[in-house]
Order: C-alpha cells, then structure tokens, then sequence
C-alpha cells in the first residue's frame, strides 16, 4: 500500500463521518469502492428500467402478477441503491482505518432478490394467459 | 513507500475508469428518467425531439466538463483526490430515489 507525506484537511469533505477518521488510504482503493458503488448503482437503475418494460409489456391486458412484480423490482432496486450506499461507506471507512473490509452478507441477500425476480418475470412471460 | 504529491501519477492510476464509469451511470439515470417522463406526461414526439436535442447539448457540455476534470486530476494527482468526498456517491443516490419515485408513480397511477 502506498502511503502520503499529506493528508486531507479535516473536515473539508463530506460526510465527516467517513472522512474525518483514520487517514488516506492509496487513491488506487478508493477510486476502486467508488467503481463498485458504480456498479451497484447501475443494477439498481438496470432493474428500475425492467420494472418499466414489465409495466408496458402487460399495459393492455394488466393483472396483479405483473403490477406486484414490477412493485417488486423497484423495492429491489431501492434496496439495491441503499446497499451500494451502505457498503461504500463501510469499506471507505475500514480503507481509512486499516480495518478489514466487510463482509458480503446484505450484497448476497441482494442477488437473492434479483434472482427471485428473474425468477417471477419468467413466470409472468412464460405462464399462458386466458 | 512514500510519495509527493502532485508527483506520483502514471498511467496505473484509474482515473479514466472512473471518469467513464460515472459517465456511463449518469447515461443509464438520464435516460431511465427521460423514458418515464415521456410515458407520465405522454408527451408529443416532436416535442420530444426538441427536448432531446437540448439535452444532447447539456450532456456534451457535461461530457467535456467530465473530461477537463480527468485531465486536471491527472496532472494535479493527490491534490484534486483529496477534494474528491461522497458528494457524487450521495448525490447519485438522491438523483436514483427521485427517478425511482417517478417510476413508482407511473406503475400506480398510469
């Protein structure tokens, strides 16, 4: 890990509650926990534009199936943007403080979720309706 | 090892990767945004078109403004990394929860 003759003045970035503990980690990881959140934040969008194509696909014939699936994907989605939040957040932090980064419980919940849906929109295409 | 800042960029740091990335998901928020606010107001074609070139401007305006911001970051190195807080991080949230709240209303309510 490379290390700074400097470090950021305290309390000139926020939030104060990550970036006024421990001190700079190598920007090569910080950089990296934000490409992360990126990816969070584009799943999350990924799947709010799913919930959008699955209300349109059954716009002249709805039925409660595809309207609570496409509910379903936004919570996902919320959810999935909320995690992406929390854990850069927590590794920005642990990077800080030369702590060990967290582990993948709340993300595996995630990609349960997102298989659940998968799971319900093949349902849906698939299912033959009267 | 230690270093001085201003003086220890190369090419190994990602901060095109990163410039790209938020780019991109900015892309993926603007049109998510754009697609349900058509479908919520139901909204004339042509008008649409208007709105779109408009927009195409404000984008490559912020396109070259991302890009002055990855040369600056290069040159200036630790410097311009330690201005960089979780503005973005926070503000692409909000920017995600307002979206998604409008998606929300266009399943309820359309």
């Amino acid at each position: 890990m490379m290390d700074f003759d400097g470090d950021a003045q305290r309390g000139s970035r926020t939030p104060r509650s990550v970036y006024d503990v421990g001190r700079e980690p190598d920007p090569l990881y910080s950089l990296a926990n934000e490409r992360t959140y990126l990816s969070w934040l584009r799943l999350a969008v990924t799947l709010l534009a799913g919930a959008v194509a699955i209300d349109r696909l059954f716009l002249d014939r709805p039925w409660w199936g595809s309207e609570a699936l496409a509910l379903g994907l936004v919570a996902v989605a919320f959810g999935t943007c909320g995690v992406g939040v929390r854990r850069w957040w927590v590794t920005e932090r642990a990077l800080r403080q030369r702590r060990p980064l967290p582990g993948f419980g709340a993300p595996l919940l995630g990609i349960v979720a997102v298989l659940l849906a998968g799971t319900g929109v093949l349902v849906i295409v698939l299912m033959p309706r009267g | 090892m230690k270093t001085t800042p201003g003086n220890l960029w190369g090419d190994q740091y990602p901060f095109e990767r990163n410039v790209a990335q938020r780019t991109m998901t900015m892309l993926g928020l603007a049109g998510l945004f754009v697609v349900t606010t058509i479908l919520l107001v139901r909204a004339d074609p042509a008008h649409v078109l208007g709105v779109s070139l408009i927009g195409a401007g404000v984008l490559s305006g912020l396109a070259a403004l991302s890009r002055h911001r990855y040369v600056q970051e290069t040159r200036l190195g630790f410097v311009i990394v330690q201005s960089r807080g979780g503005g973005f991080v926070f503000g692409s949230a909000l920017v995600f929860a307002v979206i998604g709240v409008l998606v929300a209303l266009l399943l309820v309510f359309d």
